[in-house]
C-alpha cells in the first residue's frame, strides 16, 4: 500500500508540472501587455521598453519559463507586477477566504444534500422522491450567478436579513464572517446540492439491487438498517469522489459568486490578475488552484483506497 | 426629490456666484428640465441648513478591483486607486466641481513670469503628516520630481513633459520651470497623481499623506478602510469616523448593494437603474451632467477610413436625438463629433450640431467612390457606459444608407491594447477632464503615441501650443473653437452624446458633491461627507 500512495502522489506531482508548462504558455497566450497595463494607454514607446526591460520581459520565453520553474520549485512564488510586492502572502489570504467559503458552503450543502438523496432512494418512486428530485433538478438548471441574484434580491434587499456584499474584515469573529457570507454559501450549496443528491439516490438505489442486499431482506433485516448498515458503506466510494469533485469546484470554479457577493477569494484574484496581464500572479494562482485540485482528487482516492478493502492492494 | 436638484440649487448660493458662468447655468438648466420631468422639483437648501453628525463609517463601492491596485501617487490609474488617494493624501490645489481651480496644500500661487513659464506655490503652514512631520517644499519637490525623466513611471508623465525643473526656493516655496508656457498649468497640478507624500517614503503598502483619512487596512484588489485623520488641517470638515472603499466590478452588484443598505455609495450606475433608485425608501440616483466620451472611433491612417468623405459619411448617419432617447433614456447631452462637450466652458457652441441626415452620407460615400459599403465595428464590455448598444443603434440606422455594420464583440481582457485602434471602427470612451488641453494632449496631438483616430495634422498641434500660451481668455476659447472646428470636420470621431455620470447613493449619506470629471476627481474623498442619524 505505501507503494500505492507514493506512486499517487508521483502522479499528482507530474501532473502539477504539466499544468505549470501549460499554464506558462496560457499566460504568454493572453492578449495584453504587462507594461501597458501597469503605465496605461498614455505611455510612450521609450516608458514601455524601459518597463519591459524592469519586469525582464525582453528575455525570450523558454529562458523565463527556465527561471520561473526554478524559482517556483525553491518556494518562491515570485513578485506581482502590479503591487510589486510578494505573491505568496496575496494568494494565502485569498486562499484561506476561499477555502472557508467552501467549508461553509460544503456544511451547508452536503449533508442535507445527502440526506434528501437517501431518503428519496428509501421511498424511490414515491411523491417525496419525486418532489425532491424535481427540486433538484428545477434548482440546478439555473445558473449560479442568477442563484446568487434571486437569494440578494429576497434577503438583502426585500427581507434586509443578510447582507447583498460579502465584506471580510480583520477581527471579524465567527458569527460575523458566517453571516456576512451566508448567502454564497447558500448559493454555492444550491448549485451543487442537486447533483449529490441524485448520485447519492442513484447510488444507493444501485446498491439495494445487489445481491448481498436480497439476502439481508430474505435475513429479515429491517430496510433502514439495510441501507445505513450494508448499501452506503459499499457506496462510498463513488460519493466520496464526487463530493471530492464538488469541493474542488468551490475551491477553483467560484469565480462568477465570489463575483457577485464581491468576495475577496482567490478565483477574482486571478481574474483581476488577468484584467490587468500581472503574470507572476496569474501564474501563482493557477499553480495553486491546480495543487489543491490535485491535492483534494489525491486524497479522494486515497480515502476511496483506505474505505474500499477491495481496492486496498492494488494502485 | 432628487438631491441633485438640491445640488445644482447649492452651485448658485451666493458664495459660488462669481464663479457662475455660461457652462453652469447650461447645467442647471438642463437638470432642472430633467428633475422636473422625473417630477421632481428642487427644493431649498434643507440639507446644508442640517449641522453634520459625527462619526460612522461610510462604506462606498467603486468599479474597478485591480490586483494592480496602488495608492503609489505616481501609479495612481483606476477610479479605486484615485479615490483611495483622495482619502490620503491632498496635492497642492484641487479642482472643484465648477472646475476652478483651488487651493489645497499651497495657500497661494502666481506665474512667477507673465508668460506662464515660471510659477511660485506657497504652502500652508503648519500642515502635517500622519506622521507628525510638518510638510515643506522639499516634500512637495520630491513628488513631483517622480514624474520627471524618461525613465519616470509616472502614469502623467506626458503631461508633466513640460516641466524642466522643480525646486524648493525656501521650506514654504516651491518653483517650477517649463520649457513652454502653459497658462493653465496650475490646472495640472489638480491631476489625482500629483498628491503628496513625504520627502522619501516608498512603502506604499503603509502609506503616508496629509489626507483626510489615514490608512487602516488595506489589500490591493479588495477592500481599504481608513479612519479619521484627526489633526487634519480642515478638520472641522472631516466628520465621519471612518471610510471603507470596496470594489465592486458588476454593476448590478453594486446596486443591490446600496438598494439593500449594505453601502451608502455606489459609482457608475446604469441608466436602467434609475427607475429602482427613484422608487427606493433607502437609495437615491445622483447624476451629473459631464463630458465623458463614449463612442465609436474611425482611424484616419488606413482604408477606408483614411477617406474624408467616408468619415462624413459616418457622421451623418449618427443619429444623435436616438441615442440620447433610446440608449440614454435622456441622460446624456448631444456630441458634435469632437471631445468637448457642452459641459466644457471651451465648448463651441456655435458650430452647428452635425444632422442625421442618410442623403448626404450617399453623396459622401458617392463622392468617397463607395457604392456599397460593409464595415466592422469591434465593442467589448466594460468600454464606457452604452457603447455596445450605440454600435447596434448605428447598425439599424446606417443600414438607411445602404452601409452594413456587423457590431464585432470581443472580451474586454486586453482590449486596449489588441483591439481599441487595430481596426478602422472601434469604440472606445475616456472620461472628460477637468481642461480638454489634458485630453488632447494624448488623444491628438500628432506625436502621441495613443492618438485615437490617427489624426495627426500639425494645425491641431501649432494651435494646442498657442492654447496653452494664450494668457487672453478670449484668444484661449478661439484657439478652442478653431481646434474644435477642425476635428468636427476632419477627424475621426463618431461622437453622438456625452454620457451623464449616474451614481446610487443612500439618503442617508450626505454632503457628496458630484463631479463633472466623477473618477478622477476628489469627490470621493470623505473630506465634508456625513451620515444622517
Amino acid at each position: 500500500m505505501p507503494v500505492a500512495i507514493l506512486r499517487r502522489i508521483g502522479l499528482g506531482a507530474a501532473t502539477l508540472f504539466v499544468v505549470a508548462t501549460l499554464v506558462f504558455t496560457a499566460t504568454e497566450l493572453i492578449p495584453g501587455d504587462a507594461a501597458f497595463a501597469i503605465l496605461g494607454q498614455s505611455a510612450d514607446a521609450a516608458a514601455l521598453a524601459a518597463m519591459r526591460e524592469r519586469l525582464g520581459l525582453d528575455q525570450p520565453a523558454l529562458v523565463r519559463y527556465a527561471a520561473w520553474l526554478g524559482r517556483t520549485l525553491s518556494g518562491d512564488l515570485g513578485t506581482s507586477f502590479g503591487t510589486g510586492t510578494a505573491v505568496a502572502p496575496l494568494i494565502a489570504e485569498r486562499l484561506w477566504n476561499t477555502l472557508r467559503l467552501a467549508a461553509f458552503a460544503a456544511l451547508l450543502g452536503m449533508p442535507a444534500a445527502f440526506l434528501l438523496g437517501v431518503a428519496a432512494a428509501m421511498r424511490a418512486g414515491s411523491v417525496l422522491d419525486r418532489t425532491i428530485g424535481g427540486g433538484a433538478l428545477t434548482v440546478v438548471s439555473f445558473p449560479d450567478f442568477f442563484v446568487g441574484l434571486a437569494l440578494v434580491f429576497l434577503f438583502a434587499v426585500q427581507l434586509n436579513l443578510f447582507p447583498a456584499i460579502s465584506l471580510v474584515r480583520p477581527g471579524q469573529g465567527v458569527d460575523g464572517f458566517l453571516w456576512a457570507t451566508f448567502l454564497p454559501a447558500l448559493t454555492l450549496a444550491l448549485t451543487i446540492a442537486p447533483h449529490l443528491i441524485r448520485m447519492t439516490r442513484a447510488a444507493i438505489i444501485g446498491g439495494l439491487a445487489s445481491g448481498y442486499v436480497e439476502m439481508s431482506i430474505l435475513k429479515g433485516l429491517p430496510r433502514a438498517r439495510i441501507i445505513w448498515r450494508h448499501v452506503l458503506p459499499n457506496v462510498l466510494g463513488p460519493l466520496i469522489s464526487i463530493s471530492a469533485l464538488i469541493l474542488a469546484y468551490f475551491v477553483a470554479g467560484v469565480v462568477v459568486v465570489e463575483t457577485v457577493f464581491a468576495y475577496p477569494g482567490i478565483g477574482r484574484l486571478m481574474v483581476d490578475a488577468v484584467a490587468t496581464k500581472d503574470t507572476p500572479l496569474i501564474q501563482a494562482c493557477a499553480l495553486v488552484l491546480s495543487a489543491v485540485y490535485v491535492l483534494i482528487n489525491m486524497s479522494a482516492d486515497l480515502l476511496a483506497t483506505v474505505t474500499n478493502p477491495r481496492l486496498r492492494g492494488r494502485p | 426629490m432628487s438631491f441633485d436638484g438640491r445640488d445644482r440649487v447649492r452651485r448658485l448660493t451666493p458664495e459660488t456666484a462669481e464663479n457662475v458662468s455660461r457652462r453652469d447655468t447650461l447645467r442647471l438648466a438642463t437638470g432642472l428640465t430633467l428633475a422636473t420631468a422625473g417630477g421632481a422639483l428642487p427644493f431649498a437648501d434643507a440639507a446644508r441648513a442640517e449641522t453634520p453628525r459625527k462619526g460612522g463609517v461610510a462604506r462606498v463601492a467603486t468599479e474597478i478591483s485591480s490586483a494592480n491596485a496602488t495608492v503609489d501617487p505616481i501609479r495612481i490609474f483606476t477610479n479605486t486607486d484615485i479615490a483611495r488617494g483622495y482619502q490620503l493624501y491632498n496635492g497642492l490645489v484641487r479642482m472643484d466641481d465648477n472646475l476652478v481651480v483651488q487651493p489645497a496644500l499651497a495657500e497661494y500661487w502666481e506665474p512667477a513670469k507673465a508668460d506662464g513659464t515660471e510659477w511660485l506655490f506657497k504652502l500652508r503652514r503648519g500642515v502635517t503628516f500622519h506622521n507628525g512631520k510638518t510638510v515643506t517644499a522639499v516634500d512637495v519637490v520630491w513628488n513631483m520630481r517622480r514624474h520627471l525623466g524618461a525613465k519616470s513611471e509616472s502614469r502623467v508623465r506626458a503631461l508633466m513633459a513640460a516641466v524642466s525643473e522643480v525646486r524648493a526656493d525656501d521650506a514654504h516655496t516651491v518653483r517650477f520651470t517649463l520649457s513652454r508656457p502653459n497658462v493653465e498649468f496650475p490646472a495640472l497640478l489638480t491631476l489625482p497623481q500629483m498628491v503628496v507624500a513625504p520627502e522619501g517614503h516608498e512603502d506604499f503598502l503603509n502609506p503616508v499623506g496629509t489626507g483626510p483619512f489615514r490608512m487602516d487596512a488595506f489589500t490591493p484588489g479588495s477592500n481599504s478602510r481608513f479612519l479619521r485623520n484627526e489633526n487634519y488641517w480642515l478638520a472641522d470638515r472631516v466628520h465621519l469616523d471612518g471610510i471603507e472603499l470596496i470594489a465592486i466590478a458588476d454593476p448590478t452588484n453594486r446596486l443591490n448593494a446600496v438598494l439593500s443598505g449594505d453601502l451608502h455609495f455606489a459609482m457608475s450606475a446604469d441608466v436602467t437603474a434609475i427607475p429602482l433608485l427613484d422608487r427606493s425608501d433607502v437609495a437615491e440616483k445622483l447624476y451629473v451632467r459631464a463630458g465623458q466620451c463614449a463612442g465609436i472611433i474611425m482611424q484616419c491612417d488606413r482604408a477606408p477610413t483614411d477617406n474624408l468623405d467616408l468619415r462624413l459619411a459616418m457622421k451623418y448617419l449618427l443619429n444623435r436625438k436616438l441615442v440620447l432617447d433610446n440608449v440614454y433614456k435622456g441622460f446624456a447631452q448631444i456630441g458634435n463629433d469632437h471631445p468637448v462637450s457642452p459641459s466644457d466652458p471651451m465648448y463651441a457652441a456655435d458650430i452647428p450640431i452635425r444632422p442625421f441626415d442618410p442623403e448626404r452620407a450617399k453623396f459622401h460615400l458617392k463622392k468617397a467612390g463607395v457604392d456599397r459599403l460593409a464595415i466592422d465595428i469591434y465593442v467589448a464590455p466594460g468600454i464606457g457606459p452604452g457603447v455596445p448598444d450605440q454600435a447596434l443603434t448605428f447598425q439599424q440606422v446606417a443600414a438607411a444608407a445602404g452601409v452594413t455594420v456587423n457590431v464585432k464583440r470581443v472580451p474586454g481582457e486586453g482590449y486596449w491594447s489588441t483591439t481599441w485602434r487595430k481596426h478602422p471602427f472601434t469604440a472606445w470612451h475616456i472620461n472628460m477632464r477637468a481642461r480638454p488641453d489634458h485630453l488632447w494632449t494624448y488623444i491628438l496631438e500628432s506625436k502621441s503615441a495613443i492618438n485615437a483616430t490617427n489624426f495627426r495634422d500639425p494645425r491641431i498641434d501649432d494651435l494646442l501650443r498657442a492654447a496653452r500660451a494664450a494668457v487672453d481668455e478670449g484668444q484661449r476659447k478661439q484657439h478652442w473653437h478653431d481646434l474644435q472646428l477642425i476635428v468636427h470636420e476632419e477627424a475621426g470621431f463618431l461622437n453622438p452624446v456625452f454620457p451623464d455620470y449616474i451614481h446610487a447613493k443612500s439618503r442617508a449619506l450626505r454632503g457628496v458633491v458630484p463631479h463633472p470629471t466623477a473618477g478622477l476627481s476628489d469627490f470621493l474623498s470623505g473630506e465634508g461627507w456625513w451620515l444622517a442619524a
